[in-house]
Parts: structure tokens; C-alpha cells; sequence
């Protein structure tokens, strides 16, 4: 078997946005509309000058939220763990924007339906990587194997993330390295 | 971020004081036997009126509207889908409820039944509207605030149809209903800044928020008017709709969602 999640090590992550224009471009999105975008951590997480970031879009979970509300059945859950979301079917009554704890669905107020990340499956069945992923230029966002490889030295619930293992997101983290601050006595 | 959802504001509002004039017409039937009057059969063209304005209304929240009744495909786990079913129930059984005020061939159990589905009904919305991405009102709570909403509305607004002898069941209802929707909305969120980072924010929201503030006020010259005169000033029904509507405005445009503090401290 194979689950497919989003690896995100935020030590790695410079805030490029590189994943997101990535994902911009290869579903041609409407103006204003992101399916992955950068969060940068708070101080109180992260207190230091540097900004550490979590690169975030849909987390594909376990249980999905999104899915099991969806009055029109718009969402399916492939074998792989994506959670895919038909815009056809959708009629956009947004109870999935209430559901979702990630705020990963978003309305498309032009087109009527929301929309989210699909962790580019048609690329996936094509041998490719998701665009994002692809893009990364410090490999800080990675495609994982949850059943084949080792992610034990992953984080699911870091901090700045919604502690919910009632929908179990799919994707892990690795936390920033606080900098070492060495202070000298004047 | 506030938005006014005002399509789904309007539904929610409208079909639960239908719920709650139905709940009351069964009621009244049951315990004084008012029989045919005119009053009656304009009490049921009213909710008639209220599910039609109701169901109106939530259309215009939809992005595509032509596609509502593919909202039945998923009865199985979506609460909403369950919510359009029972609310397409209650306004048919509201249609023949007024039928058989109309043709004066009533039957209390049709009544009754209506009462009962419309309160399901009410429950599928308290359940739908329990939003996971919402901590605050991740729970039972919208089923309590809507239930208070359907008991406060319901026997306000069947004031207008019922004769004297009625008022005392009215306000023998309304008194403690004002009084727990009081306690309940008031100490809500209070409650809720003992909670995480977004619960925190949502009873924040509420506290500085004028839209609570005059809700609760609204329910407060009920409870006094109702409590000290024993009966419903024709005035009062439109002051604690008002009241409802501020407090509905509130609940959708207030409650904040975890994705709004992604990066931060839960």
C-alpha cells in the first residue's frame, strides 16, 4: 500500500513561495485564489530575527472533514490517501470552509464551487512529483511515503498547527533550529 | 475576518421561528382544543410563508443554485444533506397541517408530527452548523442557541394567533426560555476565554461586539415584559426578532476558525 502526504521541514524553508506560484501555474488559478501558501511561525514559536515558515495547502487527512460533510459527495479519498475534490460536482455551499480545521477549501466566488489542493494526483499517476514539491528549490517540501518510509524524526501536530487527531492530517513536519544566540559580557 | 452571511442567516432565522409556531399550534391544540379559528389558519399560512422565505433565502448562499437537490447525495454522514431532507419534510407536512386547517379535517397527530419534524429538522441544522474548523461551537452548543431561538420565537410570535386564554401557556413557556437563553448567550463566551487560542478569539469577538450586547438586551426586556405583565406586548415579538437576528448575525460573522491562525499559538 501507499499514503501519499506532504513533508514540510520548516528548517529547510527560506519563504521562497516558489510552491506556491508552482501550484498557481499548474492549475492556472484565478487571480487572488492559493491552494498552498506560506505561513510564517509567530515569535512566541519561533523567537528569533530570522522568520521560519510552514509551507501549507490541503493535509490530505485520514478522516477528512471535508469529505464527510459534503452534503453533494464533491469529495473522494483515493486508496493513496489524497483526498480529491470534484469542482463539477461542488454547488459551493462552503460547508466544507466550516469543517475544514485548515482552512485548506477555498470559495472561487467567480466560478461559484471551491477549490483546494489535489496533491497533483494526475501527475503522481504519471511518475511526476507535485508541482509544488517539484518546485521547492531547497527541498524544504517533499512527498513522503507515510508506509514505506521512515518519518519517525517527523512532527504531525507542531506547534503553529491545529492539534487535531480527530481528522489525522497526512503531512509531517520537521521543526526550525533555534539559532544558537552566544551573548558576551561588555 | 467578519463576514455577513445573510442568505444563511435568514434561513437559519425563518425556519426555526416556523419550527417554533408549529411546536406552539400542535402545543395549543393538545392542551386548550382551540379548534378551526381564522387566526389558526393564518398562523399556518405564516409558517408556510416563513419555510418559502426561508428556503429562498438559502439559495441565493449557494453558488450554484440549480444544483440544490444533489444536496440529498450524502445522507449518509453530511448533516447538511440530512438538514435539507427533514426541513423538505416539515414544509410538507406544514402544507398539509394548513390544508386540514383549511378544510377543517385536522387531525392532532398530523400537527404533532409536524412539531416533531420540525424540531429534527432544527436538531440536522444545530448538528450541520457545528463546524469542525470551529472550536468554539464544535459541540452541541448551535443546537442549544438555535432550540433557545425556535422556544423564544415560537411562542413570541404566536402571540398574534392565539386568543387570551392561550397567553398563559405562551408565558409560561417564554419566562424560562428568555431567562435560560439569557443565562446561556451571556455566560457562553466567558466560557470561552478559558479555552485555546480560538476559542479565546471567538469569545473576545463576542464580548466587545455590540451585535451581543443588544441581543442580550433584546431578551432581557422580554423576560421583564413577559415577567412582570403575564402576557406578550404586541410590540415585544419584533423586539426579540430583532434580538435574534442581531445574536444570529453574530454567530456567523464572530465565531472565529482555526485556519484563521495558522503560524500561531493554539
Amino acid at each position: 500500500m501507499t499514503r501519499y502526504a506532504f513533508s514540510v521541514n520548516a528548517e529547510l524553508c527560506i519563504g521562497c513561495s516558489s510552491c506556491g506560484m508552482a501550484c498557481k501555474n499548474q492549475y492556472n488559478l484565478e487571480p487572488g485564489m492559493v491552494w498552498r501558501k506560506l505561513y510564517p511561525l509567530s515569535e512566541d514559536i519561533y523567537p528569533h530575527k530570522d522568520r521560519a515558515f510552514y509551507s501549507l495547502a490541503c493535509n490530505h487527512c485520514d478522516n477528512p472533514a471535508c469529505l464527510e460533510g459534503c452534503p453533494v459527495g464533491a469529495y473522494t479519498q483515493r486508496e493513496d490517501g489524497i483526498v480529491v475534490h470534484n469542482q463539477d460536482t461542488c454547488i459551493g455551499c462552503r460547508n466544507c470552509l466550516r469543517n475544514c480545521p485548515f482552512g485548506a477549501p477555498r470559495y472561487n466566488e467567480a466560478e461559484g464551487h471551491v477549490e483546494k489542493c489535489s496533491m497533483c494526483w494526475e501527475r503522481i499517476d504519471e511518475g511526476l512529483l507535485p508541482a509544488c514539491v517539484q518546485a521547492c528549490p531547497t527541498n524544504a517540501l517533499t512527498l513522503v511515503d507515510l508506509d514505506t518510509q521512515d518519518v519517525s524524526n517527523t512532527v504531525q501536530y507542531p506547534p503553529g498547527f491545529p492539534n487535531r487527531p480527530d481528522v489525522a492530517p497526512s503531512t509531517r513536519f520537521t521543526l526550525p533550529v533555534v539559532p544558537l544566540v552566544v551573548r558576551r559580557d561588555v | 475576518m467578519i463576514t455577513l452571511e445573510l442568505p444563511l442567516i435568514l434561513f437559519t432565522l425563518l425556519t426555526q421561528m416556523a419550527v417554533g409556531l408549529a411546536v406552539f399550534a400542535a402545543l395549543r391544540q393538545w392542551v386548550t382544543v382551540e379548534g378551526f379559528t381564522l387566526k389558526a389558519r393564518n398562523e399556518w399560512i405564516i409558517i408556510l410563508a416563513l419555510i418559502g422565505l426561508g428556503v429562498l433565502a438559502a439559495f441565493f448562499h449557494l453558488g450554484k443554485p440549480f444544483g440544490a437537490i444533489r444536496m440529498l447525495a450524502n445522507i449518509g454522514t453530511a448533516w447538511l444533506s440530512r438538514e435539507i431532507l427533514t426541513f423538505a419534510l416539515f414544509g410538507a407536512l406544514a402544507a398539509v397541517s394548513f390544508y386540514m386547517v383549511y378544510t377543517k379535517t385536522a387531525n392532532g397527530w398530523v400537527f404533532k408530527l409536524t412539531a416533531l419534524v420540525g424540531l429534527m429538522a432544527v436538531f440536522a441544522t444545530g448538528m450541520a452548523y457545528a463546524g469542525k474548523a470551529m472550536d468554539a461551537i464544535n459541540n452541541l452548543l448551535p443546537l442549544v442557541l438555535f432550540m433557545l431561538t425556535v422556544f423564544t420565537l415560537g411562542p413570541a410570535v404566536a402571540s398574534y394567533f392565539v386568543d387570551h386564554k392561550a397567553q398563559d401557556l405562551l408565558t409560561a413557556i417564554l419566562t424560562p426560555t428568555l431567562f435560560a437563553s439569557l443565562i446561556v448567550r451571556f455566560a457562553v463566551p466567558f466560557v470561552w476565554l478559558s479555552g485555546n487560542t480560538v476559542m479565546r478569539t471567538s469569545g473576545q469577538n463576542f464580548i466587545t461586539s455590540p451585535l451581543h450586547w443588544l441581543h442580550l438586551a433584546a431578551l432581557l426586556t422580554g423576560l421583564v415584559m413577559v415577567w412582570r405583565g403575564k402576557n406578550v406586548p404586541p410590540w415585544l415579538p419584533i423586539i426579540l426578532l430583532i434580538g435574534e437576528l442581531l445574536g444570529r448575525i453574530a454567530f456567523f460573522a464572530l465565531v472565529a476558525s482555526s485556519g484563521a491562525n495558522l503560524g500561531g499559538v493554539y
